[in-house]
């Protein structure tokens, strides 16, 4: 059973920019980087998946079922995202992780001491719990939304230029981290080749008109 | 007793005051003679107007009347607070006209019903008055509680849409915005019912005591009126945003671009 997949999908998004025929199948356990250049739609497609952007014409697929926008509050249910700009507002960091565990699907979720766990790992103190979020810097904000992301008890990604403002160090760490979840599926957007080097990762290289070649 | 008679003349006489400012105007290069005067003018057509059309619609006293009256009120509010957002009026006229609808015929049959004993509960002097005042003073409080849904919704996009994806329903993801909006529709009024009366005497009151009224019954009506222009902008804050998350979102919860006038 393929977790992900899209069929001949074109969409437009305004009258100068649309993208045709899409296809991509991410199967379970899967991790797919979906590589190109900024503003080859590489993040539309994750929109798509999650039914923020509906696609004009094709079909999409997640576990093998038609998107359609009952299923979908349940998809969003089950997948992790991280997005590359997430302005969530004046609030501080605690009451941001607070507010998304506070909704009714994640409400069950007993995550203190995960945070904890992560926030050592990613070498983030505790005190930036109590910092306004919109007063991190990039790669602290990033981190945070990773964090975030892995509190949800989810076993599919969709992870969107997450690892563009860390340092090469903690690049690594990030990327290991979550390569090295043999249970997960992933889709991963990014334009930093230093995904490639990973073994158990398959580059899907998304250009301006969404043709695409595999490297295996 | 009722307030003395001010003569035509002497309505004349007081637009005379009006030299002051356009002076002011004119000596400090203020360009807003021209929009004052057209001002002046709606203002004197469109109250002379209400003079003429409430001196029937009190003498004919007819509930359906009065309530067709109230429908057109209704209207105007509706396309006033539309005006003055940057939202399609085309799409969420219907939600904004029942929104003031209901909350303000709700609040009145209770108003006029329960807290005045009307036997009539649709009595022109109340209905229209009261209603008139309720609308009008809630206009404010509707206009900046729907604009600043919407206008954050704009500003903060992805911030509304990362929550959908955490796996929010619309109605949580959309909570905080409601928050925002509800309190700053309703902090004014709250900061204003604090220093009523040492301030200024409210309008209403005037109006009363002028007419003749006992200064306590003034006093009960002007309370007891406030209260209920702070209910009607509350619910209505409330239910505007409901009604329109129908024309607003599409059906995967995300807001559609064209609810904004230029998207």
């Amino acid at each position: 059973m393929s977790i992900f997949k899209a069929e001949q999908v074109s969409v437009n998004l305004d009258p100068k920019f649309s993208v045709l025929d899409l296809n991509l199948t991410v199967e379970e356990k899967e991790k797919v980087l979906l590589f190109g250049k900024s503003g080859s739609g590489k993040t539309t497609i994750l929109k798509m998946f999650l039914g923020f952007v509906i696609p004009s014409q094709g079909k999409l697929l997640f576990r093998d079922e038609q998107i359609n926008c009952r299923n979908i509050w349940d998809l969003r249910s089950q997948v992790a995202y991280v997005s590359q700009n997430n302005h969530i507002g004046d609030i501080l960091v605690k009451e941001v992780i607070d507010r998304i565990m506070s909704f009714k699907v994640n409400r069950n979720i007993q995550y203190a001491a995960k945070l904890n766990e992560f926030l050592d790992l990613f070498e983030k103190p505790l005190e930036i719990l109590e910092k306004e979020f919109s007063e991190l810097s990039g790669g602290e904000q990033q981190i945070i939304n990773i964090i975030i992301s892995l509190l949800l008890n989810r076993s599919i990604f969709l992870l969107d230029e997450i690892t563009s403002s860390l340092d090469v160090e903690l690049k690594r760490k990030v990327q290991e981290y979550f390569l090295n979840q043999e249970q997960w599926t992933e889709i991963i957007v990014s334009h930093d080749q230093s995904w490639m080097e990973f073994k158990n990762i398959k580059t899907v290289t998304v250009d301006s008109i969404w043709a695409q070649k595999i490297y295996h | 007793m009722g307030a003395k008679d001010i003569s035509l003349i002497s309505v004349f006489l007081c637009f005379l005051l009006l030299i002051v400012p356009v002076a002011i105007f004119f000596r400090f290069k203020v360009k807003l003679i021209k929009s004052l005067l057209s001002s002046v003018g709606r203002m004197t057509l469109q109250l002379f107007l209400a003079g003429v059309y409430l001196q029937f619609i009190f003498r004919w006293n007819n509930v359906f009347i009065n309530i067709l009256w109230l429908m057109i009120m209704v209207t105007a509010a509706t396309i006033t607070v539309l005006k003055s957002t940057n939202l399609n009026i085309r799409k969420l006229f219907l939600s904004i006209f029942c929104s003031f609808l209901i909350t303000v015929i709700a609040v009145l049959v209770y108003f006029n019903w329960v807290v005045i004993g009307l036997e009539v509960i649709f009595d022109s002097r109340y209905v229209i008055v009261i209603g008139g005042m309720l609308l009008g003073n809630s206009l404010r409080g509707s206009i900046v509680g729907l604009n600043s849904i919407y206008q954050q919704l704009k500003k903060s996009e992805s911030c509304y849409l990362y929550c959908l994806a955490g796996g929010a329903t619309k109605f949580e993801a959309l909570m905080p915005y409601l928050q925002d909006s509800l309190r700053f529709a309703l902090m004014p009024t709250i900061a204003s019912m604090a220093t009523i009366g040492l301030v200024h005497l409210p309008g209403m009151m005037t109006g009363q005591i002028l007419g003749g009224s006992n200064p306590m019954v003034a006093v009960k009506y002007q309370i007891t009126i406030m209260i209920a222009i702070f209910t009607v902008t509350s619910l209505n804050v409330v239910l505007t945003f409901l009604f329109s998350i129908y024309a607003s979102f599409n059906r995967y919860g995300v807001i559609k671009k064209d609810i904004w006038k230029n998207h």
